[in-house]
């Protein structure tokens, strides 16, 4: 049985290593536009120097060799035909294939706002982004950010950390992290980064980009009519699933490629897995993106093994879980706390632990008092056991009280 | 491979197994020095004896599980499983981001106290001689043995009730 794997970021490398395992006979390639092994999450690391490309790699150096996959690196893949199984570079080889795996992830998206695109404005999606930024932030005397995600968060965090005087970080939200955070926290954020030496402009959008003659950036301007200096922009503003090859060949798609709970697509010996695709979302319910790395790598898994001919399904699988640390702070947020369903209750806890730390805890509840949505705020500990109980839909019974007490969920995991 | 069973039934609560973790993995292996030098930050038990709902003692040891969600989640390669089958954290390569601690529905992935941003995990004493956990247990609850068998390096034996009283 051949493999073809695009993509060799989370998904794509997880997918290699279990197709491995399950089938020590099976040929496998892996072909990518990229030319290393990075860990898009050490991104903002990476682009402040804090970490170098080498320590980004995410994989033993003998990842390869010791699975026995083939590599096709900086190589792009312009198309599939999946009657004749097989794909075409963009360089015209082609590359026959039993079964295919798309995980060629995500680009970021720069929104179209006047002026925007031009010299001076980066993204941070790729290890090329990164290095970009890395040359360029050192000698801009100001840094704008354009959306309070995680991307955005923790690189205007990384910037602050390495001695950058003036960041500022515009969100259309009333508060950094509106995915992951409610209003209590949220704001709590905002006053933290703001406190820390990020200037925060949260609930206002970018309306233009003003740039001089050559084309250099000047000025953000706001559609509140704040004017901020900027010769570095950074958009963090959200991403597009490199879908394109698959929804050509007409691939049920919607914002990704929809793949079903056997990590399959629409299309016969085909499978997608990680930020390129859509399944369906274990808390909401409904099919979406699951853009996280541990997601990533369970999807991959799963497609890996019933690629190569094993039985797998996304049990429980929600990319709805993230942990962030900014400024000393840990947070974690399990849930759709985005998406609030008006008859869940709302419990919010909080005390100082003995470090110090003010702790927070805002836990949501349905009527049948099933966990439901948390975020934890300073000791996340025990964060674990409330995703857990999330994922699992068991009531908060004793993860209620503001310190958890030692009870064990786990004995009924 | 190294098997650590934990019987809960012998069990008495008296901690042992908590201060001899946190005195084998401070940095001259003294409990006097640990508390004053690292002060109370630094000092953070891999293992913990805790309560269930219907007030039984519970020692809590990280499970090492045949599929580990902190591995699964670990997105720097710093988690990973050793030869001998315990789940080892590379301090080194570690970046902190949590996305472990998040992940194990056991919750013995935890956020390093030391003020460094690392994750923090029993290592399964795999670079000592002995588990210092089972060396000071007093009870006979923690032992350690050589088996052949293949299955979790850690098994706990007469686990109390759980069922409805976990919710």
């Amino acid at each position: 049985m051949r493999h073809v794997i695009i993509g060799n970021s989370a998904a794509g490398t997880a997918a290699a290593a279990t197709i491995r395992a399950t089938d020590p006979q099976a040929e496998i390639l892996l072909v990518s536009q990229d030319s290393t092994f990075y860990s898009r999450c050490q991104l903002h690391l990476v682009a402040t120097g804090q970490r170098n490309t080498e320590q980004a790699n995410f994989l033993p150096e003998d990842w390869a060799e010791k699975h026995q996959v083939e590599l096709l690196l900086d190589c792009t893949v312009a198309a599939i035909d999946p009657e004749a199984r097989q794909a075409t570079c963009a360089d015209g080889r082609t590359l026959p294939y039993d079964r295919l795996l798309l995980a060629s992830g995500s680009r970021s998206f720069l929104p179209p706002v006047e002026g925007l695109a031009g010299p001076g404005t980066c993204s941070l999606r790729s290890i090329e982004d990164a290095l970009q930024i890395r040359e360029l932030y050192r000698d801009s005397k100001h840094i704008v950010i354009i959306g309070a995600g995680l991307v955005g968060c923790e690189l205007a965090e990384a910037l602050v950390k390495v001695g950058h005087p003036s960041v500022s970080l515009v969100e259309m939200a009333p508060h950094p992290l509106p995915l992951q955070l409610e209003s209590i926290t949220g704001e709590r954020l905002r006053q933290l980064m703001q406190d820390s030496g990020v200037e925060m402009y949260c609930a206002d959008g970018l309306a233009r980009v003003e740039r001089d003659a050559d084309g250099k950036a000047l000025n953000v301007h706001l559609q509140s009519g704040t004017v901020l200096p900027a010769d570095l922009i950074v958009a963090a503003a959200g991403v597009r699933a490199n879908a394109e090859l698959l929804r050509d060949l007409g691939a049920e798609c919607q914002r990704g490629v929809v793949i079903d709970e056997r990590c399959q697509t629409s299309l016969p010996n085909i499978y997608a897995a990680g930020d390129v695709s859509e399944c369906q979302d274990s808390t909401l319910q409904r099919v979406m993106p699951s853009a996280i790395w541990p997601a990533a790598r369970k999807q991959g898994r799963v497609a890996g093994i019933n690629m190569a001919g094993g039985d797998a399904t996304l049990l429980d699988h929600t990319g709805l879980r993230a942990s962030v640390s900014l400024f000393g702070t840990s947070m974690v947020s399990v849930g759709p706390v985005f998406n609030i369903d008006p008859s869940w209750h709302k419990d919010f806890f909080q005390h100082t632990d003995s470090r110090g730390r003010l702790c927070t805890k805002v836990c949501y509840t349905d009527e049948r008092q099933i966990l439901t949505a948390a975020v934890l705020c300073g000791d996340v500990s025990q964060a674990g056991l409330y995703a857990s109980a999330i994922i699992k839909k068991q009531p908060l019974g004793d993860l209620k009280p503001a310190a958890v007490p030692d009870h064990v969920l786990a004995a009924a995991v | 491979m190294r098997q650590k069973t934990i019987d809960v039934a012998l069990c008495t609560g008296c901690k042992n197994c908590e201060l001899a973790c946190i005195v084998a993995h401070s940095p001259n292996q003294d409990l006097q020095q640990a508390y004053r030098q690292g002060g109370a930050e630094a000092v953070r038990a891999r293992c913990k004896v805790g309560l269930t709902e219907r007030k039984n003692l519970f020692p809590q040891h990280c499970r090492h599980c045949e599929d580990p969600q902190c591995v699964r989640a670990c997105m720097s390669g710093a988690l990973a499983k050793n030869a001998d089958g315990y789940v080892v954290c590379d301090t080194e390569t570690c970046v902190g981001c949590f996305m472990c601690v998040m992940s194990c529905p056991y919750g013995f992935a935890r956020p390093s106290t030391s003020g460094k941003r690392l994750m923090l995990k029993c290592d399964g004493c795999s670079d000592k001689e002995c588990m210092a956990c089972v060396e000071a247990c007093p009870t006979g609850c923690l032992n350690v043995s050589e088996t052949d068998k293949q299955g979790d390096v850690v098994q706990y034996l007469n686990l109390p009730e759980s069922g409805e009283e976990c919710g």
